[in-house]
């Protein structure tokens, strides 16, 4: 199958994850360390651990999804549009990507109306990530520099991974038991 | 923990919908359910959060407010110096359903709940087994203490159960609802901030912005209510029909407990009442400026309260539908049914609801009105009583054991005693860690026609107020400078009740 071709290989993945992982979970963790003076006024480390595991479950699930994105633009597209640059490309287009969520998630307060205009912002801006995920090709500098920082994330993979999956065990255990 | 699950419980309210709908049709529901002990009481809590008695006309608020909550006066007892535990749901809730003080339950935090060993002696659990047990949390606040006791609980119908969205992620985790409630809706998918959750939470927000865009707002000229920091949408109609067809469908005896959002702002009047008391001629009396207060103008006070007065008027028309329809089911007939709220709401002084550090009487003197079962006449008690004393005087009239740590006593008329010279507490102190002594605080003292208010940690001395309600309702008057001996005593009991509160947590 041609499509199974150009499904990347896990040492093109990791990385490409690593750099979903190191945004998504460090914006959550950002939060996370600002509420924690509010728990601490009236909850137990146990519970503050159990809120703690649901954050991580989720962050998997999104960092999952988020790496679908790439994954699947790599599968349907010819390969040398994507497959072949999938570490330089999958990374750019999840940092943009993710990038502009934060600047969106930014703006979200419910005292404040919905920010409406970035909503039809957005394809402009999914377009103008989409260009410069392609331009990168041209510029090598940036190729070099994307290869050698989300490889260097990669470590943070090993924290991450096995501390989100006790996690999940933690919330299944809670809601199965 | 739930013998009935949500699905099968509303499949359940919707076969017992006709009976409600055509009295002469004997439902399925009842044929199937109703066949517990019938020889003990069933007990129903409507709480309407953010009620303040000061509002009321069945309390003589000026204003046509809730000619039904009259009507349904004519067979009650009608407390008429009842205060709640605290200023806002969290303890409030957490003093009718513990029978704690807050400095006891220590609930006095935003999204906080009961200290863990106060759960097990909730209201739900002291019903015990015998009864059937459900819990409606509808204000989202509510929901972080009532989920505490979710094992204790047989029924627990979600905040969104008769809403019009659901959005609501806790519902998905029926075993860990207190900790789903407090880690998902209330931290990675909050609106009260920018959501923790980076991808999925603007997501939700999008999604819930388009529905709740969509939702058809006939009958509701301001838009329907809704909960202002929680994705729940509802209409009056729909929240008080579902009552309506709950309670014909649950097997006998029952406790209920109702905590419903409205009139919490915003307020939202349907079409009947919205601008229904706009140039009516009536106007609060001004009140000077308080230091503590936000600063709101006398104008934007006047047209808000108006506005909360008009929702409390929509509120009682369906309360009205609600009572006359359980009354052509003889609901009150075996029930004790009792109308209250956690906390109560302020137009004045320059400080606009509840979220405030002030504790006059429109934010802490709420509605109390109980009907026994088969009661016929209307009863009467001035004397003072809290939301603390509830838990114990159910207790006592379903012949259950009272849990030992309740600080209520019987309420008077229902095995207690008219007591004037007994001291009642309101506390508030959301900005004081839970689990330290209460430095940063306001506590406010009823007894006899006295009210004794104590300001802690908010400047760079303490400072009290003192009002005599009976000759200064609307507290006016400071006596504390005036009245040294009176002023002294009572005092002195506050200081020393706070410091027996505060001495398990002193190093």
């Amino acid at each position: 199958m041609n499509f199974v071709r150009k499904f990347p290989k896990l040492e093109q993945i990791a990385p490409v994850y690593a750099v979903a992982v190191v945004m998504i979970y460090a914006w959550s963790l950002s939060r996370f360390f600002w509420r924690f003076p509010s728990w601490l006024y009236y909850s137990s480390a146990g519970e503050i651990a159990v809120i703690f595991a649901y954050m991580m479950v989720v962050n998997l699930i999104e960092s999952v999804l988020v790496l679908l994105v790439p994954i699947f633009m790599s599968v349907i597209l010819p390969k040398r549009w994507f497959y072949e640059k999938f570490v330089t490309k999958g990374a750019l287009l999840t940092a943009l990507s993710l990038g502009y969520l934060m600047y969106f998630d930014n703006h979200l307060h419910y005292q404040n109306p919905f920010p409406l205009e970035l909503v039809y912002r957005t394809p402009f801006i999914l377009a103008g990530i989409l260009i410069t995920v392609f331009l990168v090709d041209w510029i090598g500098v940036l190729d070099k520099i994307l290869t050698e920082l989300s490889d260097r994330l990669i470590v943070f993979l090993y924290i991450s991974i096995p501390v989100s999956l006790i996690s999940l065990l933690v919330i299944l255990v809670r809601n199965i038991f | 923990m739930s013998k009935i699950s949500r699905r099968s419980f509303l499949k359940l309210v919707g076969a017992a919908a006709p009976a409600v709908l055509f009295p002469a049709v004997t439902s399925w529901a009842e044929k199937n359910l109703n066949q517990g002990d019938s020889s003990k009481p069933n007990v129903i809590i409507l709480l309407l959060d953010a009620m303040s008695a000061t509002n009321l006309s069945v309390y003589g608020y000026p204003r046509p407010t809730t000619t039904n909550l009259e009507r349904f006066a004519d067979h009650a007892t009608v407390y008429h110096s009842h205060y709640s535990g605290g200023n806002y749901t969290i303890p409030g809730t957490a003093s009718l359903l513990t029978g704690t003080y807050p400095w006891t339950s220590r609930a006095l935090n935003y999204s906080a709940g009961v200290k863990a060993d106060l759960i097990g002696d909730n209201i739900f659990g002291a019903f015990g087994e015998d009864y059937h047990r459900l819990a409606f949390p509808q204000s989202m606040m509510a929901n972080f203490v009532v989920s505490q006791f979710q094992d204790d609980i047989n029924t627990f119908l979600p905040a969104d159960a008769f809403g019009k969205l659901n959005f609501l992620l806790n519902d998905y985790f029926p075993k860990d609802r207190n900790m789903a409630l407090r880690a998902l809706d209330d931290f990675m998918f909050q609106m009260q901030a920018k959501p923790a959750s980076l991808v999925l939470g603007p997501l939700q927000w999008s999604l819930y912005y388009r529905d709740s865009a969509r939702l058809a707002t006939k009958g509701y000229p301001m838009g329907l209510p809704h909960n202002s920091t929680y994705p729940i949408y509802f209409n009056l109609e729909d929240l008080f029909g579902g009552i309506t067809s709950l309670i014909p469908a649950l097997p006998q005896p029952f406790f209920t407990y109702l905590h419903l959002y409205p009139p919490h702002a915003p307020y939202r009047a349907s079409e009947r009442f919205d601008s229904k008391f706009v140039g009516d001629g009536w106007w609060p009396n001004a009140k000077p400026v308080h230091r503590f207060s936000d600063g709101f103008s006398e104008t934007k006070l006047t047209s808000t309260r108006r506005r909360y007065d008009e929702y409390i008027a929509s509120l009682d028309w369906e309360i009205g539908k609600l009572f006359d329809a359980w009354e052509a089911e003889g609901v009150f007939e075996n029930s004790y049914v009792i109308v209250t709220s956690d906390h109560g709401e302020m137009f004045e002084r320059g400080e606009a609801r509840h979220t405030t550090a002030l504790l006059y009487d429109p934010v802490v003197h709420i509605p109390l009105l109980i009907s026994a079962p088969g009661q016929k006449i209307r009863h009467d008690v001035h004397a003072p009583t809290n939301a603390v004393d509830v838990l114990p005087t159910l207790m006592q009239l379903t012949g259950n054991s009272i849990p030992t740590q309740t600080e209520g006593k019987l309420l008077p008329g229902l095995g207690g005693v008219e007591d004037f010279e007994r001291s009642t507490f309101t506390v508030e102190a959301k900005r004081n860690p839970a689990y330290a002594p209460l430095t940063k605080a306001t506590v406010a003292m009823r007894k006899g026609t006295y009210k004794l208010i104590y300001y802690t940690g908010y400047e760079a001395q303490d400072s009290f107020e003192l009002y005599d309600l009976a000759e200064d309702g609307e507290e006016l008057r400071d006596l504390y400078p005036e009245a040294p001996e009176i002023a002294k005593k009572l005092r002195e009991e506050l200081l020393e009740t706070l410091l027996a509160a505060d001495t398990p947590y002193i190093k």
